[in-house]
């Protein structure tokens, strides 16, 4: 069929590949920075949810169950520090990757109730980066482009595109059942809730405004719902993904909810095309050449050359 | 080629499956699929935002016989994140979503062994936090939960206080 051997031709998005890469490596590598002080309590060997419940909904089994040892669990967070690191860095990105699917798993096995919906995407886009060729630039070791390696990663690619898509589609359809998304008020009730308050003042001078938090009840739910259509047509689909950005900025903010707008920011990636990748990198290798221009690292625009 | 391809296109409807906010067919065998590696949930202030804050308000029972004062261990959570840049994961959730599993798990319909595993949950946190601020080892912690609704302007109602039953430690 014509369509699988074009899927085994070009490798689309490597730029998005190893945006997502770094992405997801530095957001978890400066959660495990943030909770080191309270690390134990979160994921220890003694923390509140005992290791390995057999026998109900919650039975997760990941390394840190392997063993109940303090010693092992400090082991395991400093090579998690490193793995991630590395695979940020693309040292052997096809080795790391599966390092890395490896540490958030386990991470989220072992406290199957502290998980947020931003370490869940980053679950999704790990176990599919195993997949995709996102070392192939940015990265310091690039692995061979063989046309099985480079369907696979056409593969993964559209299915972290259709994951998104389907979070954005169903977050915005699930939202039009309830009242208070349809008379425009959700907002103000969800600025009262206390857990969320992160900047009361901030969460109170938005709810006092009525109007914008009507207007911006209407566009979460529009904006989310409608995305995945707006990906068809260049001129909307940069529109929507700006809209996307400052909402989970607002999140960010409003809901005291950094981790998770980080980690929706960042499966954006997905959707940027290459060549906009490689004019960011350009402007930034621009503003950073203040010695001589290494460019040994830099992208090159090989994702061309693999077509025989 | 054709079944990477096969299995790349029958994982994206599964997921569509498994997360639609409204029954589809197959929805029980793209839940188990889902199950546990790309299991989600969109449903993010769905289909309302929650209309009532919660409260973990917890004492022990101490091994002379003492009973602690009921301590506001939420009111602390709230106090360590806020004005923070980078709120904390543990004060930010632990607490707060142990009493929601906790209170998913005790209804009916629940799994048994479920409801067991979030209520030793919900006490090991409390134990960890209170125990350490007294000299005597603790023997059983009680927890109760307040609720207030959310209201959009004027004052909101009396809070809604339910005391949970006191649970042996060890």
């Amino acid at each position: 069929m014509r369509v699988l051997d074009r899927l085994c031709e070009r490798p689309v998005g490597l730029y998005a590949a190893a945006a997502l890469r770094i992405g997801c490596a530095l957001l978890v590598l400066l959660q495990l920075v943030r909770e080191f002080p309270s690390r134990r309590e979160a994921w220890g060997p003694a923390s509140p949810w005992p290791q390995y419940v057999r026998g109900t909904s919650y039975d997760r089994f990941g390394l840190l169950d392997l063993s109940s040892s303090m010693l092992y669990f400090e082991l395991f967070y400093l090579a998690s520090l490193l793995v991630c690191a590395l695979f940020a860095l693309g040292w052997h990105p096809r080795l790391t990757s599966v390092l890395f699917a490896l540490v958030v798993v386990s991470f989220n096995f072992r406290a199957p109730m502290m998980v947020l919906g931003g370490q869940r995407m980053i679950q999704l886009l790990a176990i599919y980066l195993i997949f995709a060729a996102c070392g192939q630039v940015w990265s310091l070791h690039r692995s061979s482009l063989r046309p099985l390696t480079i369907a696979l990663h056409n593969l993964a690619m559209f299915v972290i595109a259709a994951q998104v898509c389907t979070a954005y589609l169903w977050a915005g359809l699930s939202k039009l059942e309830g009242p208070t998304w349809r008379d425009g008020t959700a907002l103000g009730y969800a600025l009262q809730l206390s857990n969320l308050r992160v900047w009361p003042e901030l969460s109170d001078l938005v709810r006092s405004n009525g109007l914008l938090v009507m207007v911006a009840s209407y566009a979460a739910v529009f904006v989310s719902a409608s995305f995945p259509f707006t990906l068809f047509s260049r001129w909307l689909k940069y529109p929507a993904l700006l809209m996307l950005v400052s909402m989970h900025l607002g999140i960010a903010v409003l809901m005291g909810l950094p981790q998770f707008s980080a980690a929706m920011i960042v499966a954006d990636f997905v959707f940027i095309p290459d060549r906009l990748w490689q004019r960011a990198g350009a402007w930034v290798r621009r503003r950073t050449a203040e010695g001589p221009a290494d460019e040994s690292t830099g992208p090159s625009v090989r994702s061309t050359d693999h077509t025989s | 080629m054709a079944l990477f391809a096969l299995v790349a296109v029958v994982h994206v409807v599964l997921i569509f499956v498994h997360t639609a906010p409204f029954r589809l067919p197959l929805r029980a065998a793209a839940n188990s699929y889902a199950d546990p590696y790309f299991r989600q949930d969109w449903g993010l202030f769905a289909p309302d935002p929650g209309t009532e804050n919660q409260a973990v308000v917890a004492r022990l029972e101490l091994a002379d016989g003492t009973i602690t004062p009921w301590v506001d261990l939420t009111a602390e959570d709230l106090e360590a994140v806020r004005h923070s840049l980078l709120p904390g994961q543990v004060p930010q959730v632990q607490l707060d979503y142990a009493l929601g599993y906790y209170n998913d798990t005790h209804r009916e319909g629940a799994i048994p062994e479920d409801a067991r595993a979030t209520e030793i949950y919900l006490g090991n946190i409390v134990l960890h936090r209170l125990a350490p601020r007294y000299p005597t080892p603790a023997v059983a912690v009680q927890v109760k939960a307040v609720y207030t609704r959310v209201v959009l302007s004027g004052a909101p109602p009396p809070s809604e206080e339910v005391e949970l039953p006191w649970w042996r430690v060890g």
